[in-house]
């Protein structure tokens, strides 16, 4: 077996090269105005991702306007000087490309997949998305209502949805990640037309964009293009806020209960961990694996498989750019107790933290994260958008390649030392779910 | 010379520059088109019948393998989930591996596993293929079905469908299936409590004995490997995988609905209705027909530029999304459009469904309409080749589906050659209005109002199994009596109704152009005439007078018996609820039922005699909407409903306006025209022979 084990070894160390030379190029550069653009060619299929990312998200609103980023999404479909209402995906999708966009608590991502012979029609899209979007009253009150419905269908309809705005509403009291990107309908509903106005104005600038391209391109075809379709458009004029509030400790372990329409309980842990540029970050994504990373996992395999306590259970690491929450949840077996299981999730922190991982089960984890970071990198959209990212928040797209190295850097002995740093139960959340029907006999 | 090359250069810059003052609202245009390579695979044939597909494609250190069995639909009935548990079991233990230890070489590989009743899935970095290859196929040559493992997996189904209660979503998809396909059929099965329970580990260990053989199966293996490799590999470790005949099977085929039929499953928890519209079509892989249906449905639902979504979502601003879809099967296609609506608009989506529907049916689409849905999907074909996946599907599915060789190249030129009057052919062929099966998961006490002027609702529980209407709990401290007097109150009050005890009622009938007149005539407490007259003709009239009456149908006296009288007797009271004390009736509240959309508390009245009539009352009005009794029909008892609709001013009193009355299977609508509360009757007005 040790034998083996050695060999194993060997092959990790010869693959390191082997992956190196696949490394993701890119050229990077600056337009005047601000504007931040990374370029990468890959000729393999005909196709090109335009990507521009916004580093704006749902904590650079203000109370009593959340939802704001999160709407913008849905606004900026709606045209602009040159485009009318419903063209714009009309103009992708009609040549032949997808397009859509996401939102975070810390950016807004919209992106086009276009055959690569469209690319200067996808420049010209972003550009005008960026210049002079149209926002007008019409185009506020439809997407008021399509955000209302895209709420309801996405968490009022679905059990245990609402965890995620119910964990980040006691996890953090100050910091506005208090609030999640759906905001609050209220906020939209109350929110005048100039209001959405200035929030572009301030928010949708070049020197608050990252234009991430990949796939089939000439790069100096690109570069020319870029430049004629974003060079004009001006910088922005205002300072653009960014939240600078130190969420204080939590102080104190916070318990509460949340009733749902659900059938089986379920209890979810929050525990806040640094934000993902942090080193601790790394290891705390491996802590991750160790915990429920595959079925041979700790939690999986003790709490699921060996005592059948839960029916599912799970970590993960909730990173965000300023600070982020470790969760960790469980759904108990029918029949099974939801304070029997809870009392399984806590001890297993407890072994994290106790005892250093073996060294096994941290080969096994470099492996996880080796093979999770070659996966990353399939599709010209996710080499696209991480680039954006490693940009945006890291200051170094290059980590696309480099960062295995950071988490490679990460010890035992760092994980059982962020375990014990953060694992804490005065540094939690804890939210017991329950059915609703469980809430009137309680009541009572 | 230098200095002037400079000097050159800036100029031509600053002229270009000059030159290109941008005109934004023209739009790029596009540059040649990128000529497109679908790729290349090699197929592998192996002596017991496995098929393998080699995708090579080394730009990621990965390789792929996947493993797909190709049988006949299996109907799994009051056993259904076995199948699935057997696909699961596979990774629960081989004869040389635990599940723990399966488990556990995968995860420290960095790799996955995943084996259902159908495939095998797996992934890992290309440096560990041979020892990930050598699990996946210990997994799929020698399964070990230890019954700790069954157990488990048994109650974890049991535990899942727990899930599927509050997930209005998969109670929409499972009780579809049903509907459509019936529990005849493979695709309308449907796990219950009692089929996880019904299963044994016999039945996962025979399913994978009789389907588990190469010569069903297919293997695609992708990524970075050469074909050299992937050969050895597989007759390695699979050549001793023995082939043997796998059975087929073949099922009634179901139908559509003769005429479209509602359906709602109702969800009190729901704030939204998921809605589902559509119809079994003949539609089979690789048909002439799917390219042409593929670009119709792309205008009709396909995405953010169908016609549902921007009527639904960017139009009308009542959902997240609108689509359609297809599904080509070679047992049979369906055809389906879907939206979740808040509930309020569940009706007026309903409605726009089927006017795009209809549209597409019976107007020819825009020929710019066409072309960009030619367009968009010309490019999806490309960006999909993007995965080298792809480009093993298309091997798997050319096998399986037994398409031509060059199914795929040629796809972009069938794509280009399909015309606009292709697409209203196949849309007249494939969307059945008429026949549509709608279903929606929803709060029924919301939606059912304005569903129910749309079609009769057919209620079902979330396993597909007709059900009664749901009701509307009734407020504590409601009672028979407080209704009562709610309607009195309503109506004009206790004490000036019982000052009542004269009436003469004169109504309209319209039927089939002809007018009626009706005049009913109350003396209480024990007179009554009804007369029916067309122009002077008479066609009915019936008189009560104390213990005696007489009824004669156009001219023709009937035989009355002592129970009719006694029936009669009952029904001569102006406002009968007035004395149900003195006549021994007795009253209960069962319910909050639904009247033409509006909530309605049903009462229960029973006479002394024991026939039980039901009547509603209007929660919000008080008023009297609708009395129903049952009566014996040619197929078992029917239910017939008086109904009572546009209270009026009647000389100080409520009366319903407008009364629609059963006539056979007719309905009659009658129009109050006159009420007399002191009128003067002839001496023989009640008079009985």
């Amino acid at each position: 077996m040790k034998r083996k084990l050695l060999l194993l070894l060997g092959l990790a160390a010869i693959s390191v090269p082997t992956m190196a030379q696949r490394e993701v190029e890119f050229t990077e550069f600056d337009l005047d105005n601000g504007l931040h653009v990374i370029l990468h060619e890959d000729h393999s299929t005909p196709i090109v991702a335009v990507t521009v990312l916004y580093h704006v998200g749902s904590k650079n609103e203000v109370e009593g306007r959340t939802g704001f980023a999160h709407f913008f999404e849905h606004l900026l479909f709606e045209g602009s000087e040159n485009i009318e209402r419903g063209e714009y995906s009309e103009i992708v999708q009609s040549n032949g490309g997808n397009l859509n966009a996401n939102t975070t608590q810390d950016r807004t991502f919209y992106y086009e997949i276009l055959p690569s012979n469209q690319l200067e029609l996808g420049l010209w899209l972003e550009s005008e998305r960026m210049l002079h979007a149209n926002i007008d009253q019409e185009g506020v009150d439809t997407q008021c209502e399509v955000v209302k419905e895209e709420k309801r269908q996405r968490i009022d309809n679905q059990p245990y949805a609402s965890f995620s705005a119910e964990m980040f509403k006691r996890a953090f009291t100050k910091h506005p990640y208090n609030w999640t990107p759906i905001g609050s309908l209220e906020d939209l509903n109350a929110a005048k037309l100039e209001e959405f106005m200035d929030f572009y104005n301030v928010f949708y600038v070049p020197n608050n964009a990252t234009l991430s391209i990949a796939g089939d391109i000439d790069p100096k075809q690109a570069k020319e293009w870029v430049e004629k379709y974003f060079a004009s458009i001006p910088r922005g004029t205002q300072e653009i806020p960014r939240p600078n509030i130190e969420e204080p400790p939590l102080g104190g372990e916070v318990v509460d209960t949340v009733y749902d329409n659900i059938q089986i309980p379920a209890v979810f842990m929050g525990y806040r961990m640094p934000g993902e540029t942090d080193q601790d970050a790394y290891a705390m994504s491996m802590l991750t694996n160790i915990l429920s990373g595959g079925e041979s996992a700790r939690l999986p395999k003790r709490l699921v498989d060996e005592e059948e306590k839960a029916l599912q259970v799970f970590a993960f690491p909730y990173t965000l750019e300023d600070e982020g929450l470790f969760i960790v949840l469980g759904l108990p077996q029918i029949g099974k107790s939801l304070d029997s299981l809870a009392m399984g999730l806590d001890e297993e922190m407890e072994k994290v933290k106790s005892e250093l991982i073996s060294e096994r089960e941290f080969e096994k984890v470099q492996n996880q994260v080796r093979s999770q970071f070659v996966q990353s990198n399939s599709s010209m959209a996710g080499i696209a958008e991480s680039l954006a990212n490693y940009h945006v928040y890291y200051g170094d797209a290059n980590l696309i390649n480099t960062e295995i190295e950071k988490y490679m850097k990460v010890t035992r002995e760092d994980i059982q030392r962020v375990a014990q740093k953060y694992l804490n139960d005065d540094n939690r959340v804890k939210l017991i779910y329950l059915p609703k029907d469980q809430e009137q006999a309680s009541a009572q | 010379m230098k200095r002037f090359s400079i000097l050159f250069v800036a100029l031509i810059a600053s002229i270009s520059t000059f030159a290109q003052e941008l005109d934004r609202s023209v739009r790029p245009a596009a540059q040649p088109a990128p000529e497109l390579n679908i790729g290349e695979y090699e197929v592998i044939e192996m002596k017991n019948g496995l098929k393998v597909f080699v995708v090579q494609n080394d730009r990621l250190p990965r390789v792929t393998f996947r493993l797909v069995l190709d049988r006949d639909p299996i109907l799994e009935g009051d056993k259904a989930g076995y199948i699935d548990i057997a696909g699961s079991m596979l990774e629960r233990g081989t004869a040389t591996r635990t599940k723990a230890e399966i488990d556990e070489e995968i995860d420290f590989l960095g790799a996955s596993l995943n084996t259902s009743a159908t495939s095998v899935y797996g992934n890992c970095l290309s440096e560990h293929t041979e020892e990930f290859f050598q699990i996946m196929a210990d997994v799929i040559l020698n399964p070990s079905f230890p019954e700790a493992e069954f157990e488990k997996l048994k109650k974890e189904s049991l535990d899942n469908l727990q899930f599927v209660k509050d997930d209005p979503g998969a109670i929409s998809g499972q009780v579809w299936n049903r509907l459509l396909y019936g529990e005849q059929h493979p695709y309308g099965d449907l796990e219950r409590t009692e089929t996880v329970e019904a299963i044994t580990l016999e039945d996962c260990k025979q399913y994978y004995e009789t389907h588990y053989r190469p010569n069903i199966a297919y293997l695609a293996i992708v990524g970075d490997i050469k074909k050299g490799k992937a050969k050895k590999l597989v007759k390695k470790y699979l050549s001793d995988w023995e082939s043997a005949d796998v059975p087929t099977f073949e099922y009634i085929a179901p139908s559509n609905p003769t005429e479209m039929r509602l359906a709602v499953v109702n969800r009190d928890e729901s704030v939204q209705s998921v809605m589902k519209i559509g119809n079994l079509t003949d539609l089979e892989p690789g048909s002439a027909d799917i390219v042409k249906v593929s670009l119709m449905n792309q205008i009709l639902g396909g995405g953010s530029q169908g016609r549902l979504y921007k009527n639904i979502r960017e139009d009308k601003g009542y959902t997240y999304g609108a689509y359609s879809s297809y599904d080509a099967d070679e047992l049979v296609g369906e055809y389906m459009a879907y939206a979740n609506v808040r509930n309020e608009v569940t009706d007026s989506t309903l409605a726009q469904f089927f006017y795009e529907m209809n549209r597409i049916r019976t107007e020819p689409v825009a020929e710019e309409d066409l072309q960009a849905a030619k367009n968009y999907l010309n490019g999806t074909f490309a960006l999909q080749l993007e995965n080298p996946n792809t480009v093993a599907n298309f091997a798997l599915n050319t096998a399986r589906y037994e398409l031509p060789a060059d199914y795929y190249s040629t796809y972009l030129q069938r794509l280009s050659a399909v015309t606009v009057a292709d697409l209203q052919a196949m849309a007249q062929e494939h969307i059945k209005p008429e026949q549509a099966t709608v279903l929606i998961v929803g709060k029924g006490d919301e939606i059912m109002g304005g569903l129910s002027e749309m079609g009769t609702i057919q209620w079902y529980d979330i396993y597909g199994e007709p059900t009664t209407e749901p009701s509307i709990p009734i407020p504590a401290g409601v009672t028979a009596s407080t209704v009562i007097e709610q309607y009195l109150t309503a109506i004009g009050g206790r004490e000036k109704l019982e000052a009542i005890t004269e009436a003469k009622i004169s109504m309209e009938i319209s039927m089939q152009g002809m007018r009626l007149q009706m005049v009913q005539k109350y003396s209480e407490p024990d007179k009554m005439a009804q007369e029916m007259t067309m122009g002077n003709m008479a066609i009915f009239s019936m008189r009560l007078n104390g213990d005696k009456a007489k009824i004669s149908q156009q001219g023709q006296e009937i035989p009355v018996g002592e129970e009719e009288i006694a029936s009669l007797k009952s029904e001569a009271m102006i406002f009968p609820e007035l004395h149900y004390g003195d006549m021994g009736v007795t009253t209960e509240l069962s319910a909050i039922k639904r009247v033409n959309g509006a909530p309605a508390y049903e009462m229960v009245v029973t006479l002394p005699n024991g026939d039980k009539k039901r009547e509603y009352f209007d929660v919000e009005t008080g008023f009297k909407v609708r009395s129903s009794s049952e009566a014996e029909g040619p197929e078992g008892p029917i239910v017939q409903s008086t109904d009572y609709a546009d209270y009026q001013d009647f000389g100080g009193v409520m009366f319903p306006g407008k009364v629609t009355i059963p006539m056979g299977p007719q309905k009659l609508d009658a129009f109050t025209k006159e009420i007399d509360f002191e009128p003067e009757f002839d001496a023989d007005a009640f008079k009985v022979d």
